[in-house]
């Protein structure tokens, strides 16, 4: 198909257009800027910046913390994935629920939670282990610790391993275990010759996709490692660009583009080289896989099951709820302690109203615009014959794994009024950053679905005589309806409770109410903070249910 | 000593049940097929002999050991079986040799040994040269020869195979199955094969058990599954036939459809006056002159010229009759005046 200037033509240009001005742009300007300093190629910026000692410090505190956090979440993740999938473990589809539950709640605000229940001097935890044993006067446990705060992140990020591990074993064919239980192998046999090595790509992908995640954290290293003085490479950049002078920018940007190149090589190596390696499987009737029976072990399982998902689920939403509702923290959770006099002052609060507002405005307009530019993007790849048509799809994914804090770097960068527009301390930034940074959702939701729409349907309309814009509104659209709207919730939801970007981004004319939380907790008043994470929670719940409700249950978090 | 025994087997997936009562025998060296329509409990009761499924009530017996009932299940790892499934189910991540290795290396069978088992394997399934090649490198058939030669390798005591034709394209799928019976005779193995395809059931098998629903329908030799089915599933699922409503003239088996044709069968038993009467078309033969019993006069409808046949649609005084015509016989255009020779004919209750 020849490109022609018709409405087709240009809606894609133009959707091309906003994600290479506002995505690509910013991300090569910040390289651009890191390497070049008064306009002459150098790795001064680098060299400065890694010989300061905190800085290499954070570094190794980064790799630390992520490496563990990978380590100890994918091992973790197997024998989960593996006891959920393939064994007759009583109330799985339950405990496969709840235990990506820390999915659905925003890591820094685990975070917090995890400081109420672990803090060593008034953390639930702390006063009931106290209460049960005297001798002990105080801790015992500190969650501002490096191992703390590996704890808090291998809660909130092993469901990316959890996750890959269990579609790899979905997806696998059954039949590929029995060849091997039918030739004499043992269910356990059968795992280590069959099942380990054919998810292998699955395990290695999700291991390095929490290593990434881990490494560009914000939120929970800055909640719980800053009260250990424990600094990554995420809070030295904001760090550096509270500072704001050029030479900090500098500092800020040498960062940055390591934690880029580490999701560039990444993106790469789960997309192309392990990608190759996944075994598909032969399409066809294949039967449910053979149950491994846990005999003996059955209750065993289901009490470690329960315990694991009272752990990751149940105890930071109560936490949070008992926080918001005692009268001091520290006395605990007794009957003469309780109020709901924060609640009341939080709701009175205009800030309150007023993030919430600015949050939400922000993430429908992201949502929307990405809604429509990933619909065009993926039209363009799966519907049009044009050359180099997958690129923009690409581009988004790349968008995408680029670490938060980078992309907020690049749009201060860029759009601080040096190249002619702007934003940077406006509304708008805010969107465009939440927009670039979730646009591939929407195009992944509206590809699939537009893989499913057969040709002939728009054929048979456009020979009917109608224009392309009116084939796209009355066939095209209604057909992939609810996955629109599933990738629009997916757009919006993360953007709704977005801290790490927002952190760099927010203005006090347009505060978010992510970073609006995450003040009241480091700086203001930690019990507010707790009634604003239990009404973000619920708002994530509705969004949540609305999203299955609206996508026909075809997309959920 | 690979006596199968099915005693009486029940399976229910929660409320449905899908075999409500099956029993049979095996007997060492035959080659027994499951045939039957798709969802009618075929796997079901193969994975129930490979020890994939438990059973619901009832037992199996593999000689003189029972291996399931509702309180004992030896598992599939020690029963000794070798299985080709549907999907093949080669390992992606093993090379062809690791692949038809695997049994030996779990029985801790030595290496020299090993090696001199796999290659005769190899060589039974023609598939000498390749041990190196990894599946992804492979076709489809030979894919299926691997995973056939891992199933016997380590000399089971039965070989179960599940529609393992089914994903082959139509030329190989014909050749495949003389190929598995000469494999079969040559090891001596007892087979259970299951398959939706009647001609592959017929070809290939030394018995045939059709079954409906997870009942079964009749149990027999291809040849008398053919020729004298039991019931009208079986005549209808096994080759083409003709149904045409009859009445019963005379309790000798005499039977007239419509105003002239008048045949002998026999009778099902419930001595009803009318019946179905059941004609295959290669049962019947068509020509220009004849009259007397078996015969009936027609119209050639529609003719359909297929090479090695010539399938016409005649119209007679009891209904249309599909004739299958042997091209050497000459050729009858539409709309010319025939005489149908009913060569053999069933009849079932209406
Ligand atoms: N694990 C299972 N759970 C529930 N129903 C099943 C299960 N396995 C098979 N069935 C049902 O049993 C019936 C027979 O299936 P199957 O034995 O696979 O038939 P066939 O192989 O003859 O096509 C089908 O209706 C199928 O849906
Ligand atoms: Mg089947």
């Amino acid at each position: 198909m020849r490109l022609r200037f018709d409405t087709k033509s240009v809606a894609i240009a133009l959707a091309v257009a906003v994600l290479l001005l506002f995505g690509i742009f910013p991300i090569v300007l910040l390289v651009i800027n890191a390497f070049v300093v008064d306009g002459q190629f150098s790795v001064n910026n680098f060299r400065e910046v890694y010989a300061s000692k905190s800085n290499l410090m954070a570094v190794w505190n980064t790799v630390k913390a992520a490496g563990l956090t990978m380590i100890i979440g994918t091992v973790m993740s197997f024998p989960l994935a593996w006891l959920v999938g393939r064994t007759d473990l009583p109330f799985k589809n339950v405990f496969r629920t709840l235990i990506v539950t820390p999915y659905m709640i925003p890591p820094f605000v685990g975070a917090i939670a995890w400081g109420y229940l672990a803090n060593p001097r008034i953390g639930y935890l702390n006063q009931w282990i106290r209460a049960l044993f005297p001798a002990i006067e105080q801790g015992p446990i500190n969650i501002y610790s490096m191992g703390g705060m590996v704890w808090v992140l291998v809660l909130f990020y092993f469901p990316f391993s959890f996750l890959s591990i269990s579609r790899a074993l979905e997806k696998m064919d059954p039949s590929l275990e029995e060849a091997a239980r039918i030739s004499g192998a043992s269910p356990l046999r059968v795992l280590r010759d069959i099942t380990l090595p054919l998810t292998a790509p699955a395990i290695a992908a999700g291991a390095l996709l929490v290593f990434v995640a881990v490494a560009s954290a914000f939120g929970v290293p800055s909640i719980i490692g800053g009260q250990a003085r424990l600094q990554v490479v995420t809070t030295r950049i904001i760090s550096y660009v509270y500072v704001g002078t050029p030479e900090a920018m500098h500092e800020a940007t040498a960062l940055a583009v390591v934690l880029l190149a580490l999701s560039v090589v990444v993106l790469w190596f789960s997309n192309w080289y392990l990608a190759k390696r996944e075994y598909f499987t032969l399409a066809g009737k294949s039967t449910r896989p053979t149950l491994v029976e846990l005999g003996r072990w059955k209750w065993p399982m289901v009490v470690l099951f329960t315990l694991i998902c009272i752990v990751f689920a149940v105890l930071p939403v109560m936490a949070l709820v008992m926080t918001s509702l005692v009268k001091t923290m520290g006395r605990g959770f007794a009957f003469n302690n309780l109020s709901l006099d924060v609640w009341k002052s939080v709701l009175q609060d205009a800030v309150t109203w007023r993030t919430l507002r600015t949050s939400l405005y922000a993430s429908v307009l992201a949502a929307t615009g990405g809604t429509l530019v990933g619909l065009l993007i993926a039209y363009l790849k799966v519907k049009t014959q044009i050359r180099f048509r997958t690129i923009p799809d690409f581009l988004a994914t790349f968008t995408n794994a680029t670490p938060g804090i980078v992309l907020a770097l690049g749009l201060i960068i860029a759009f601080s009024g040096k190249y002619g527009l702007n934003l940077y301390g406006t509304f708008w930034i805010l969107v465009v950053a939440y927009f670039v940074r979730h646009l591939s959702y929407a195009v992944r939701q509206a590809a699939a679905a537009l893989e499913q729409v057969h040709p002939s349907l728009e054929e048979a309309a456009l020979s009917s005589g109608a224009g392309w814009a009116r084939v796209f509104k009355d066939v095209t659209i209604p057909l992939i309806g609810p996955s629109l709207v599933g990738g629009w919730f997916l757009v919006f939801m993360p953007s709704f409770y977005e801290l790490t970007m927002s952190v760099m981004l927010y203005s006090s004319r347009a505060t978010p109410v992510g970073y609006h939380l995450y003040h009241l907790n480091s700086y203001a008043s930690p019990q507010s903070a707790a009634v604003l994470s239990v009404l973000i929670l619920i708002l994530v719940l509705i969004g949540n249910l609305l999203m299955r409700w609206a996508s026909r249950g075809k997309v959920s978090l | 000593m690979a006596h199968i025994r099915f005693d009486n087997v029940v399976k229910r997936f929660g409320d449905v049940t899908v075999i409500p009562g099956f029993s049979a025998t095996v007997s060492d060296g035959e080659f027994l097929t499951l045939l039957g329509p798709s969802g009618c409990g075929k796997t079901t009761m193969l994975r129930i002999l490979a020890g994939f499924e438990k059973v619901t009530s009832g037992e199996v017996w593999l000689g003189d050991t029972l291996v399931s009932s509702p309180t004992v299940h030896v598992p599939p790892e020690k029963r000794n079986i070798g299985m080709v499934f549907q999907s093949y189910a080669v390992w992606p991540h093993m090379n062809v040799f690791d692949n038809v290795a695997y049994p030996l290396r779990i029985r801790r069978v030595p290496r020299e040994e090993m090696r001199e088992r796999v290659m005769r394997a190899l060589e039974i399934v023609h598939l000498q040269g390749l041990e190196k090649r990894m599946p992804s490198q492979l076709s489809g058939g030979q894919q299926q020869r691997v995973a056939l030669a891992r199933a016997v390798v380590a000399e089971p005591r039965m070989l179960l195979l599940d529609e393992p034709l089914s994903n082959l394209d139509a030329k190989l799928r014909e050749a495949m199955r003389f190929e598995l019976k000469e494999i079969q005779r040559r090891l001596g193995i007892t087979v259970v094969y299951v398959t939706h395809d009647q001609a592959e059931a017929m070809a290939m098998s030394d018995r045939i058990i059709v079954m409906n629903k997870g009942v079964i329908e009749q149990v027999a030799p291809p040849a008398e599954i053919y020729d004298r089915p039991k019931s009208r599933f079986v005549a209808d699922f096994v080759g083409l036939v003709n149904f045409l409503e009859a009445t019963v003239e005379n309790s000798d088996g005499t039977i007239r459809i419509g105003d002239d044709l008048v045949l002998k069968v026999d009778l099902p038993a419930g001595g009803s006056q009318r019946v179905l009467a059941a004609i295959r078309p290669e049962h019947i033969r068509i020509g220009r002159e004849g009259s007397g019993v078996g015969t009936v006069k027609g119209t050639v409808l529609r003719r359909y010229y297929l090479g090695d046949q010539i399938d016409y649609f005649v119209q007679t005084s009891g209904g249309e009759v599909r004739v299958t015509g042997n091209p050497l016989d000459g050729m009858f255009a539409e709309g010319e005046p025939v005489v149908l020779h009913i060569q053999h004919a069933f009849a079932f209750p209406l």
